[in-house]
Protein backbone atom coordinates (compact mmCIF):
# COMPACT_ATOMS: atom_id res chain seq x y z
CA UNK A 1 0.00 0.00 0.00
CA UNK A 2 1.34 3.44 -0.95
CA UNK A 3 1.84 6.27 1.52
CA UNK A 4 -1.07 8.35 2.73
CA UNK A 5 -1.58 11.64 0.88
CA UNK A 6 -4.69 12.86 2.70
CA UNK A 7 -5.89 11.86 6.13
CA UNK A 8 -8.65 13.30 8.26
CA UNK A 9 -9.60 12.32 11.77
CA UNK A 10 -12.86 13.36 13.40
CA UNK A 11 -13.00 16.39 11.12
CA UNK A 12 -15.94 18.58 12.06
CA UNK A 13 -17.19 21.95 10.92
CA UNK A 14 -20.01 23.83 12.58
CA UNK A 15 -21.70 27.09 11.71
CA UNK A 16 -23.50 28.62 14.70
CA UNK A 17 -23.31 25.25 16.47
CA UNK A 18 -24.98 23.56 13.49
CA UNK A 19 -22.69 20.86 12.11
CA UNK A 20 -22.27 20.81 8.34
CA UNK A 21 -19.52 18.22 8.57
CA UNK A 22 -19.38 15.75 11.43
CA UNK A 23 -16.58 13.45 12.52
CA UNK A 24 -15.13 12.80 9.06
CA UNK A 25 -12.30 10.26 9.08
CA UNK A 26 -10.85 9.21 5.74
CA UNK A 27 -7.56 8.21 4.18
CA UNK A 28 -6.56 8.76 0.57
CA UNK A 29 -3.36 7.12 -0.60
CA UNK A 30 -0.83 8.59 -2.98
CA UNK A 31 -1.71 7.99 -6.62
CA UNK A 32 -5.41 7.47 -5.93
CA UNK A 33 -8.28 9.26 -7.62
CA UNK A 34 -10.74 9.70 -4.78
CA UNK A 35 -14.33 10.73 -5.42
CA UNK A 36 -16.32 12.33 -2.60
CA UNK A 37 -19.99 11.88 -3.40
CA UNK A 38 -23.06 13.41 -1.87
CA UNK A 39 -26.12 15.46 -2.62
CA UNK A 40 -26.07 19.25 -2.54
CA UNK A 41 -25.32 20.49 0.96
CA UNK A 42 -23.87 17.14 2.09
CA UNK A 43 -20.59 18.79 3.15
CA UNK A 44 -18.39 18.05 0.11
CA UNK A 45 -17.27 21.64 -0.55
CA UNK A 46 -16.77 22.22 3.19
CA UNK A 47 -14.44 19.19 3.25
CA UNK A 48 -12.41 20.44 0.30
CA UNK A 49 -12.32 23.96 1.74
CA UNK A 50 -10.83 22.63 4.97
CA UNK A 51 -8.34 20.40 3.16
CA UNK A 52 -7.21 23.31 0.97
CA UNK A 53 -6.84 25.44 4.15
CA UNK A 54 -9.51 27.92 3.08
CA UNK A 55 -11.63 27.06 6.11
CA UNK A 56 -10.58 26.22 9.64
CA UNK A 57 -12.13 23.08 11.12
CA UNK A 58 -14.22 23.36 14.29
CA UNK A 59 -12.82 20.08 15.59
CA UNK A 60 -10.71 17.13 14.50
CA UNK A 61 -7.62 17.21 12.35
CA UNK A 62 -6.54 16.79 8.76
CA UNK A 63 -3.20 16.29 7.08
CA UNK A 64 -2.25 16.68 3.44
CA UNK A 65 1.11 15.27 2.41
CA UNK A 66 1.95 14.98 6.10
CA UNK A 67 1.25 18.67 6.85
CA UNK A 68 -1.47 19.65 9.29
CA UNK A 69 -4.01 21.90 7.53
CA UNK A 70 -4.53 24.09 10.60
CA UNK A 71 -0.97 24.30 11.96
CA UNK A 72 1.09 24.22 8.77
CA UNK A 73 -1.24 25.67 6.17
CA UNK A 74 1.50 27.24 4.03
CA UNK A 75 3.23 23.85 3.55
CA UNK A 76 -0.13 22.33 2.61
CA UNK A 77 -0.76 25.06 0.04
CA UNK A 78 2.70 24.59 -1.48
CA UNK A 79 1.94 20.94 -2.21
CA UNK A 80 -1.62 21.16 -3.54
CA UNK A 81 -3.47 22.39 -6.58
CA UNK A 82 -7.09 23.49 -6.33
CA UNK A 83 -9.86 23.94 -8.84
CA UNK A 84 -12.93 25.50 -7.17
CA UNK A 85 -16.46 24.99 -8.44
CA UNK A 86 -17.31 27.61 -11.09
CA UNK A 87 -13.74 28.83 -11.25
CA UNK A 88 -13.34 32.52 -12.06
CA UNK A 89 -10.41 34.60 -13.25
CA UNK A 90 -9.48 38.19 -14.01
CA UNK A 91 -11.55 38.61 -17.16
CA UNK A 92 -9.78 41.80 -18.20
CA UNK A 93 -6.43 39.99 -18.31
CA UNK A 94 -5.20 37.52 -20.90
CA UNK A 95 -4.71 33.81 -20.34
CA UNK A 96 -0.94 34.29 -20.08
CA UNK A 97 -1.30 37.14 -17.58
CA UNK A 98 -3.71 35.16 -15.42
CA UNK A 99 -1.51 32.07 -15.38
CA UNK A 100 1.63 34.12 -14.76
CA UNK A 101 0.01 35.70 -11.72
CA UNK A 102 -1.06 32.40 -10.17
CA UNK A 103 2.26 30.75 -11.03
CA UNK A 104 4.18 33.54 -9.30
CA UNK A 105 1.92 33.33 -6.28
CA UNK A 106 2.85 29.66 -6.14
CA UNK A 107 6.52 30.58 -6.06
CA UNK A 108 7.56 30.18 -9.71
CA UNK A 109 9.91 33.08 -10.42
CA UNK A 110 10.03 32.67 -14.22
CA UNK A 111 6.91 30.78 -15.16
CA UNK A 112 6.82 31.35 -18.95
CA UNK A 113 8.35 27.96 -19.82
CA UNK A 114 6.20 26.08 -17.35
CA UNK A 115 3.05 27.80 -18.65
CA UNK A 116 3.90 26.70 -22.21
CA UNK A 117 4.49 23.16 -20.94
CA UNK A 118 1.18 23.00 -19.08
CA UNK A 119 -0.83 24.47 -21.95
CA UNK A 120 0.79 21.95 -24.28
CA UNK A 121 -0.07 19.10 -21.86
CA UNK A 122 -3.68 20.29 -21.83
CA UNK A 123 -3.66 20.71 -25.62
CA UNK A 124 -4.64 24.32 -25.11
CA UNK A 125 -2.05 26.29 -27.02
CA UNK A 126 -2.72 29.38 -29.11
CA UNK A 127 -4.92 31.24 -26.65
CA UNK A 128 -2.18 32.94 -24.59
CA UNK A 129 -2.95 36.48 -25.68
CA UNK A 130 -6.74 36.19 -25.47
CA UNK A 131 -8.65 37.82 -22.62
CA UNK A 132 -10.59 35.40 -20.47
CA UNK A 133 -13.80 37.37 -20.96
CA UNK A 134 -14.00 35.69 -24.39
CA UNK A 135 -13.61 32.11 -23.05
CA UNK A 136 -16.38 29.51 -22.88
CA UNK A 137 -17.13 27.54 -19.71
CA UNK A 138 -15.17 24.55 -21.02
CA UNK A 139 -12.16 26.74 -21.85
CA UNK A 140 -12.27 28.33 -18.40
CA UNK A 141 -12.31 24.91 -16.80
CA UNK A 142 -9.15 24.04 -18.72
CA UNK A 143 -7.55 27.26 -17.52
CA UNK A 144 -8.66 26.23 -14.05
CA UNK A 145 -6.83 22.92 -14.39
CA UNK A 146 -3.79 24.75 -15.83
CA UNK A 147 -3.52 27.15 -12.87
CA UNK A 148 -3.93 24.24 -10.47
CA UNK A 149 -1.03 22.19 -11.85
CA UNK A 150 1.45 24.95 -12.76
CA UNK A 151 3.56 24.39 -9.66
CA UNK A 152 3.49 20.59 -10.08
CA UNK A 153 1.51 19.77 -6.93
CA UNK A 154 1.36 16.18 -5.76
CA UNK A 155 -2.29 16.45 -4.70
CA UNK A 156 -5.02 18.04 -6.74
CA UNK A 157 -8.42 19.05 -5.31
CA UNK A 158 -11.28 19.40 -7.78
CA UNK A 159 -14.63 20.72 -6.59
CA UNK A 160 -17.42 19.66 -8.96
CA UNK A 161 -15.06 19.91 -11.95
CA UNK A 162 -17.67 18.92 -14.53
CA UNK A 163 -20.36 21.26 -13.24
CA UNK A 164 -22.00 23.17 -16.08
CA UNK A 165 -19.95 21.56 -18.86
CA UNK A 166 -21.40 20.17 -22.08
CA UNK A 167 -20.78 16.48 -22.92
CA UNK A 168 -17.63 17.29 -24.92
CA UNK A 169 -16.32 19.39 -22.03
CA UNK A 170 -17.09 16.60 -19.56
CA UNK A 171 -15.19 14.08 -21.68
CA UNK A 172 -12.24 16.42 -22.10
CA UNK A 173 -12.05 17.01 -18.37
CA UNK A 174 -12.42 13.32 -17.55
CA UNK A 175 -9.57 12.45 -19.94
CA UNK A 176 -7.45 15.20 -18.40
CA UNK A 177 -8.04 13.91 -14.87
CA UNK A 178 -7.06 10.39 -15.92
CA UNK A 179 -3.88 11.69 -17.63
CA UNK A 180 -2.93 13.82 -14.63
CA UNK A 181 -3.20 10.74 -12.46
CA UNK A 182 -1.56 8.23 -14.78
CA UNK A 183 1.08 10.34 -16.51
CA UNK A 184 2.00 12.78 -13.74
CA UNK A 185 1.18 10.54 -10.77
CA UNK A 186 -1.00 13.12 -9.06
CA UNK A 187 -3.29 12.15 -6.22
CA UNK A 188 -6.71 13.53 -7.04
CA UNK A 189 -9.48 14.36 -4.59
CA UNK A 190 -12.67 15.12 -6.49
CA UNK A 191 -16.06 16.30 -5.26
CA UNK A 192 -18.91 15.38 -7.49
CA UNK A 193 -22.45 14.19 -7.67
CA UNK A 194 -22.11 12.91 -11.23
CA UNK A 195 -21.87 9.18 -10.55
CA UNK A 196 -21.16 8.25 -14.16
CA UNK A 197 -17.95 10.27 -13.98
CA UNK A 198 -16.92 8.60 -10.76
CA UNK A 199 -17.10 5.12 -12.24
CA UNK A 200 -14.90 6.23 -15.14
CA UNK A 201 -12.24 8.07 -13.18
CA UNK A 202 -12.11 7.18 -9.48
CA UNK A 203 -10.28 4.35 -7.77
CA UNK A 204 -11.91 4.92 -4.39
CA UNK A 205 -14.96 6.75 -3.14
CA UNK A 206 -16.52 8.24 -0.04
CA UNK A 207 -20.19 9.07 0.34
CA UNK A 208 -21.35 11.94 2.51
CA UNK A 209 -24.90 12.35 3.70
CA UNK A 210 -25.89 15.38 5.76
CA UNK A 211 -22.29 15.95 6.79
CA UNK A 212 -21.60 12.35 7.81
CA UNK A 213 -19.47 9.81 5.98
CA UNK A 214 -21.69 6.82 5.31
CA UNK A 215 -19.37 4.85 3.05
CA UNK A 216 -15.65 4.76 2.23
CA UNK A 217 -14.00 2.07 0.13
CA UNK A 218 -12.38 1.33 -3.21
CA UNK A 219 -14.70 1.63 -6.18
CA UNK A 220 -14.12 -1.99 -7.09
CA UNK A 221 -15.06 -3.30 -3.65
CA UNK A 222 -18.01 -0.94 -3.46
CA UNK A 223 -19.44 -2.24 -6.72
CA UNK A 224 -19.01 -5.86 -5.64
CA UNK A 225 -20.24 -5.42 -2.07
CA UNK A 226 -23.86 -4.70 -2.92
CA UNK A 227 -25.02 -7.65 -5.00
CA UNK A 228 -28.62 -6.49 -5.15
CA UNK A 229 -27.65 -3.14 -6.70
CA UNK A 230 -26.81 -2.90 -10.40
CA UNK A 231 -24.89 0.36 -10.51
CA UNK A 232 -23.11 2.91 -8.40
CA UNK A 233 -26.19 5.08 -8.68
CA UNK A 234 -28.32 2.34 -7.10
CA UNK A 235 -25.72 1.79 -4.36
CA UNK A 236 -25.53 5.51 -3.65
CA UNK A 237 -29.31 5.87 -3.41
CA UNK A 238 -29.56 2.75 -1.25
CA UNK A 239 -26.92 4.03 1.20
CA UNK A 240 -28.30 7.54 1.24
CA UNK A 241 -31.83 6.31 1.96
CA UNK A 242 -30.51 4.07 4.75
CA UNK A 243 -28.61 6.98 6.29
CA UNK A 244 -31.65 9.24 6.13
CA UNK B 1 9.39 36.61 -6.23
CA UNK B 2 7.84 37.49 -2.91
CA UNK B 3 4.06 37.04 -2.97
CA UNK B 4 3.65 40.58 -1.65
CA UNK B 5 5.30 42.04 -4.74
CA UNK B 6 3.40 39.65 -7.02
CA UNK B 7 0.11 40.97 -5.62
CA UNK B 8 1.34 44.57 -5.90
CA UNK B 9 2.34 44.02 -9.53
CA UNK B 10 -1.01 42.43 -10.30
CA UNK B 11 -2.73 45.38 -8.64
CA UNK B 12 -1.00 47.87 -10.90
CA UNK B 13 -1.64 45.74 -14.00
CA UNK B 14 -5.34 45.38 -13.19
CA UNK B 15 -5.69 49.06 -12.30
CA UNK B 16 -4.25 50.19 -15.62
CA UNK B 17 -6.98 48.22 -17.42
CA UNK B 18 -9.72 50.13 -15.62
CA UNK B 19 -11.23 53.50 -16.40
CA UNK B 20 -11.06 54.52 -12.75
CA UNK B 21 -7.26 54.55 -12.81
CA UNK B 22 -7.15 56.73 -15.90
CA UNK B 23 -9.84 58.99 -14.43
CA UNK B 24 -7.74 59.34 -11.29
CA UNK B 25 -4.74 60.40 -13.35
CA UNK B 26 -6.81 62.93 -15.29
CA UNK B 27 -8.34 64.38 -12.10
CA UNK B 28 -4.95 64.82 -10.42
CA UNK B 29 -3.46 66.44 -13.51
CA UNK B 30 -6.53 68.68 -13.74
CA UNK B 31 -6.16 69.57 -10.05
CA UNK B 32 -2.55 70.62 -10.56
CA UNK B 33 -3.39 72.73 -13.62
CA UNK B 34 -6.48 74.35 -12.05
CA UNK B 35 -4.49 75.16 -8.92
CA UNK B 36 -1.78 76.89 -10.98
CA UNK B 37 -4.40 78.76 -13.03
CA UNK B 38 -6.18 80.00 -9.91
CA UNK B 39 -2.84 80.90 -8.37
CA UNK B 40 -1.89 82.87 -11.46
CA UNK B 41 -5.33 84.58 -11.63
CA UNK B 42 -5.13 85.56 -7.95
CA UNK B 43 -1.62 86.89 -8.36
CA UNK B 44 -2.58 88.77 -11.53
CA UNK B 45 -5.70 90.36 -9.96
CA UNK B 46 -3.97 91.43 -6.76
CA UNK B 47 -1.02 92.86 -8.68
CA UNK B 48 -3.38 94.80 -11.02
CA UNK B 49 -5.11 96.37 -8.02
CA UNK B 50 -1.70 97.04 -6.43
CA UNK B 51 -0.32 98.67 -9.59
CA UNK B 52 -3.43 100.85 -10.03
CA UNK B 53 -3.36 101.87 -6.36
CA UNK B 54 0.31 102.84 -6.56
CA UNK B 55 -0.36 104.72 -9.83
CA UNK B 56 -3.39 106.59 -8.52
CA UNK B 57 -2.09 107.43 -5.05
CA UNK B 58 1.52 107.95 -6.04
CA UNK B 59 2.51 106.57 -2.66
CA UNK B 60 4.83 103.68 -1.96
CA UNK B 61 2.82 100.73 -0.75
CA UNK B 62 4.50 97.43 0.15
CA UNK B 63 4.10 94.86 -2.66
CA UNK B 64 1.81 92.13 -1.27
CA UNK B 65 3.87 89.48 -3.02
CA UNK B 66 7.24 90.80 -2.00
CA UNK B 67 9.25 87.85 -0.73
CA UNK B 68 6.49 85.43 -1.63
CA UNK B 69 7.46 81.95 -2.76
CA UNK B 70 7.14 81.07 -6.44
CA UNK B 71 5.13 78.12 -5.19
CA UNK B 72 2.35 80.43 -4.00
CA UNK B 73 0.57 79.67 -7.26
CA UNK B 74 0.24 76.01 -6.26
CA UNK B 75 -1.29 76.71 -2.85
CA UNK B 76 -4.74 75.40 -3.83
CA UNK B 77 -3.25 71.99 -4.57
CA UNK B 78 -3.13 71.45 -0.80
CA UNK B 79 -6.87 71.69 -0.38
CA UNK B 80 -7.52 69.70 -3.58
CA UNK B 81 -5.48 66.85 -2.21
CA UNK B 82 -7.30 67.03 1.13
CA UNK B 83 -10.72 66.97 -0.48
CA UNK B 84 -10.48 65.28 -3.87
CA UNK B 85 -7.26 63.30 -3.43
CA UNK B 86 -8.33 61.69 -0.16
CA UNK B 87 -11.71 60.76 -1.60
CA UNK B 88 -10.11 59.24 -4.70
CA UNK B 89 -7.57 57.29 -2.63
CA UNK B 90 -10.48 55.85 -0.64
CA UNK B 91 -12.37 54.88 -3.79
CA UNK B 92 -9.25 53.30 -5.32
CA UNK B 93 -8.72 51.32 -2.11
CA UNK B 94 -12.30 50.05 -2.13
CA UNK B 95 -12.06 49.17 -5.79
CA UNK B 96 -8.83 47.27 -5.22
CA UNK B 97 -10.26 45.08 -2.44
CA UNK B 98 -13.56 44.54 -4.20
CA UNK B 99 -11.96 43.63 -7.54
CA UNK B 100 -10.78 40.17 -6.47
CA UNK B 101 -14.00 39.43 -4.62
CA UNK B 102 -16.12 40.43 -7.60
CA UNK B 103 -13.90 38.48 -9.97
CA UNK B 104 -14.36 35.43 -7.72
CA UNK B 105 -10.63 34.69 -7.51
CA UNK B 106 -10.17 34.91 -3.73
CA UNK B 107 -10.33 31.14 -3.24
CA UNK B 108 -7.69 30.63 -5.93
CA UNK B 109 -5.48 33.27 -4.32
CA UNK B 110 -5.85 31.99 -0.77
CA UNK B 111 -5.14 28.41 -1.83
CA UNK B 112 -1.63 29.69 -2.66
CA UNK B 113 1.21 29.75 -0.12
CA UNK B 114 0.59 33.30 1.01
CA UNK B 115 -0.90 34.78 4.18
CA UNK B 116 -3.79 37.24 4.31
CA UNK B 117 -1.51 39.99 5.65
CA UNK B 118 0.95 39.59 2.79
CA UNK B 119 -1.97 39.77 0.38
CA UNK B 120 -3.36 42.96 1.92
CA UNK B 121 0.08 44.54 2.17
CA UNK B 122 0.64 43.68 -1.50
CA UNK B 123 -2.65 45.33 -2.36
CA UNK B 124 -1.68 48.45 -0.42
CA UNK B 125 1.74 48.50 -2.04
CA UNK B 126 0.10 48.32 -5.47
CA UNK B 127 -2.43 51.05 -4.67
CA UNK B 128 0.25 53.31 -3.22
CA UNK B 129 2.53 52.65 -6.19
CA UNK B 130 -0.28 53.75 -8.46
CA UNK B 131 -0.99 56.79 -6.26
CA UNK B 132 2.74 57.53 -6.47
CA UNK B 133 2.64 57.47 -10.27
CA UNK B 134 -0.37 59.79 -10.25
CA UNK B 135 1.29 62.20 -7.81
CA UNK B 136 4.50 62.26 -9.85
CA UNK B 137 2.40 63.16 -12.90
CA UNK B 138 0.70 65.92 -10.88
CA UNK B 139 4.13 67.11 -9.71
CA UNK B 140 5.33 67.38 -13.31
CA UNK B 141 2.13 69.18 -14.31
CA UNK B 142 2.55 71.64 -11.42
CA UNK B 143 6.21 72.24 -12.27
CA UNK B 144 5.47 72.80 -15.96
CA UNK B 145 2.47 75.05 -15.32
CA UNK B 146 4.56 77.10 -12.85
CA UNK B 147 7.17 77.52 -15.58
CA UNK B 148 4.49 78.71 -18.04
CA UNK B 149 2.83 81.07 -15.54
CA UNK B 150 6.02 82.53 -14.06
CA UNK B 151 7.88 82.64 -17.36
CA UNK B 152 10.89 80.83 -15.91
CA UNK B 153 11.54 77.35 -14.54
CA UNK B 154 11.32 76.86 -10.79
CA UNK B 155 14.60 77.04 -8.90
CA UNK B 156 16.22 73.85 -7.59
CA UNK B 157 15.12 74.78 -4.10
CA UNK B 158 11.50 75.38 -5.14
CA UNK B 159 11.53 72.14 -7.15
CA UNK B 160 12.78 70.25 -4.11
CA UNK B 161 10.02 71.83 -2.01
CA UNK B 162 7.41 70.79 -4.57
CA UNK B 163 8.78 67.24 -4.52
CA UNK B 164 8.72 67.24 -0.72
CA UNK B 165 5.13 68.41 -0.75
CA UNK B 166 4.00 65.60 -3.06
CA UNK B 167 5.93 63.08 -0.96
CA UNK B 168 4.00 64.23 2.12
CA UNK B 169 0.80 64.07 0.05
CA UNK B 170 1.60 60.41 -0.72
CA UNK B 171 1.94 59.73 3.01
CA UNK B 172 -1.26 61.65 3.75
CA UNK B 173 -3.25 59.62 1.21
CA UNK B 174 -2.06 56.25 2.53
CA UNK B 175 -4.55 56.00 5.44
CA UNK B 176 -7.40 56.78 3.06
CA UNK B 177 -6.28 54.00 0.70
CA UNK B 178 -6.14 51.64 3.69
CA UNK B 179 -9.60 52.78 4.78
CA UNK B 180 -10.93 51.84 1.34
CA UNK B 181 -9.08 48.52 1.30
CA UNK B 182 -10.35 47.45 4.71
CA UNK B 183 -13.93 48.49 3.93
CA UNK B 184 -13.82 46.73 0.54
CA UNK B 185 -12.40 43.57 2.10
CA UNK B 186 -14.79 43.38 5.05
CA UNK B 187 -18.08 44.57 3.66
CA UNK B 188 -20.79 42.19 2.52
CA UNK B 189 -22.20 44.70 0.04
CA UNK B 190 -20.42 46.72 -2.61
CA UNK B 191 -22.52 49.78 -1.83
CA UNK B 192 -21.67 49.79 1.88
CA UNK B 193 -18.04 49.08 1.02
CA UNK B 194 -18.04 52.49 -0.64
CA UNK B 195 -20.47 54.33 1.61
CA UNK B 196 -18.83 53.59 4.97
CA UNK B 197 -15.35 54.90 4.07
CA UNK B 198 -16.90 57.96 2.42
CA UNK B 199 -18.73 58.74 5.67
CA UNK B 200 -15.45 58.34 7.54
CA UNK B 201 -13.74 60.60 4.97
CA UNK B 202 -16.42 63.25 5.59
CA UNK B 203 -15.79 63.00 9.33
CA UNK B 204 -12.01 63.18 8.94
CA UNK B 205 -11.99 65.92 6.33
CA UNK B 206 -14.79 68.10 7.71
CA UNK B 207 -16.15 67.18 11.14
CA UNK B 208 -12.93 66.67 13.10
CA UNK B 209 -11.26 69.88 11.81
CA UNK B 210 -14.52 71.75 12.42
CA UNK B 211 -14.66 70.55 16.01
CA UNK B 212 -11.04 71.33 16.59
CA UNK B 213 -11.13 74.79 15.08
CA UNK B 214 -14.75 75.66 15.70
CA UNK B 215 -13.96 79.23 16.57
CA UNK B 216 -12.27 79.69 13.26
CA UNK B 217 -14.39 77.67 10.83
CA UNK B 218 -12.92 79.37 7.79
CA UNK B 219 -9.76 77.39 8.54
CA UNK B 220 -11.61 74.31 7.35
CA UNK B 221 -11.07 75.08 3.69
CA UNK B 222 -8.07 77.26 4.16
CA UNK B 223 -4.80 75.82 2.95
CA UNK B 224 -3.08 77.59 5.83
CA UNK B 225 -4.95 76.63 8.96
CA UNK B 226 -4.41 78.40 12.17
CA UNK B 227 -5.65 76.80 15.32
CA UNK B 228 -8.37 78.70 17.09
CA UNK B 229 -6.98 80.79 19.85
CA UNK B 230 -9.33 80.36 22.73
CA UNK B 231 -9.54 80.40 26.45
CA UNK B 232 -12.77 78.42 26.49
CA UNK B 233 -12.28 75.05 28.18
CA UNK B 234 -14.54 73.21 25.74
CA UNK B 235 -12.48 74.23 22.74
CA UNK B 236 -9.23 73.68 24.61
CA UNK B 237 -10.24 70.09 25.40
CA UNK B 238 -11.48 69.63 21.84
CA UNK B 239 -8.20 70.81 20.43
CA UNK B 240 -6.14 68.71 22.82
CA UNK B 241 -8.06 65.57 21.93
CA UNK B 242 -8.54 66.12 18.22
CA UNK B 243 -5.32 67.88 17.29
CA UNK B 244 -3.16 64.72 17.14
CA UNK B 245 -5.63 62.89 14.91
CA UNK B 246 -6.58 65.84 12.71
CA UNK B 247 -4.76 64.38 9.75
CA UNK B 248 -6.06 66.99 7.31
CA UNK B 249 -4.92 69.83 9.57
CA UNK B 250 -1.45 68.33 9.86
CA UNK B 251 -1.23 67.93 6.10
CA UNK B 252 -2.49 71.46 5.42
CA UNK B 253 0.04 72.95 7.81
CA UNK B 254 2.97 70.80 6.69
CA UNK B 255 2.09 71.44 3.02
CA UNK B 256 1.89 75.18 3.59
CA UNK B 257 5.29 75.26 5.26
CA UNK B 258 6.92 73.05 2.63
CA UNK B 259 5.51 75.18 -0.20
CA UNK B 260 6.81 78.25 1.67
CA UNK B 261 3.42 79.92 1.64
CA UNK B 262 2.84 83.25 3.35
CA UNK B 263 0.78 83.60 6.55
CA UNK B 264 1.88 80.30 8.06
CA UNK B 265 1.43 80.39 11.82
CA UNK B 266 4.43 78.23 12.72
CA UNK B 267 7.29 77.03 10.52
CA UNK B 268 7.80 73.82 12.52
CA UNK B 269 6.46 70.72 10.79
CA UNK B 270 8.12 67.97 12.84
CA UNK B 271 4.96 67.35 14.84
CA UNK B 272 2.84 67.29 11.68
CA UNK B 273 5.09 64.77 9.96
CA UNK B 274 5.24 62.67 13.11
CA UNK B 275 1.44 62.61 13.34
CA UNK B 276 1.07 61.82 9.63
CA UNK B 277 3.66 59.04 9.92
CA UNK B 278 2.07 57.60 13.06
CA UNK B 279 -1.40 57.61 11.51
CA UNK B 280 -0.02 55.99 8.35
CA UNK B 281 1.71 53.29 10.43
CA UNK B 282 -1.46 52.68 12.45
CA UNK B 283 -3.46 52.36 9.25
CA UNK B 284 -1.05 49.77 7.87
CA UNK B 285 -1.50 47.85 11.13
CA UNK B 286 -5.28 48.11 10.61
CA UNK B 287 -4.91 45.83 7.58
CA UNK B 288 -4.76 43.03 10.13
CA UNK B 289 -8.52 43.59 10.62
CA UNK B 290 -9.03 41.82 7.30
CA UNK B 291 -9.46 38.08 7.54
CA UNK B 292 -9.51 35.39 4.90
CA UNK B 293 -13.08 34.59 5.94
CA UNK B 294 -14.28 38.14 5.27
CA UNK B 295 -12.59 38.21 1.86
CA UNK B 296 -14.22 34.88 0.93
CA UNK B 297 -17.71 36.09 1.81
CA UNK B 298 -20.00 36.67 -1.16
CA UNK B 299 -20.14 40.31 -2.21
CA UNK B 300 -23.62 41.60 -3.00
CA UNK B 301 -24.38 44.64 -5.13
Amino acid sequence: MSAIAIETSGLTKKYDDKPVLADLSIQVHQGEVFGLLGHNGAGKTTTVSILTTLLDPSAGSAEVNGHDVAKDSLSVRRSIGYLPENVQFYDALTLRENLTFFARLSGLAKPAGRIREVLSFLDFEGHDAERLSTFSKGMRQRVGIAQAILHEPSVLFLDEPTSGLDPAGVKMLRDTIIRLNRELGMTIFMNTHLLAEVTKTCSSIGILSSGRLIHHDSLERTLSSFPGQDSLEDIYLHLDTQAA
Amino acid sequence: MNALFVVAGQEIKSATRERLAIALLVVFLGMALVSSSIGWATHHTVMSVYDQTVLQTGRHIPNPFAGASALEITRNTIIYIVLIGALLATVVGVRSAVRDRKAGVTDLIFSRPMGTRAYMLGKLLGVQAWMGIVLVAALLASWLSAWVVLGAPLSWSATASLMGFFAVAWLFLLPFAVLGLVAGARSGHESTALLVPILIWVAVAFVIPQLGTAQNPSALLNPVPSAASTTDLFFKVNQAVLQPISITEHFKHAGSVILQLQDVASPAIGGDLLSLGAIAALSVAALALVSRASMRRPLHE
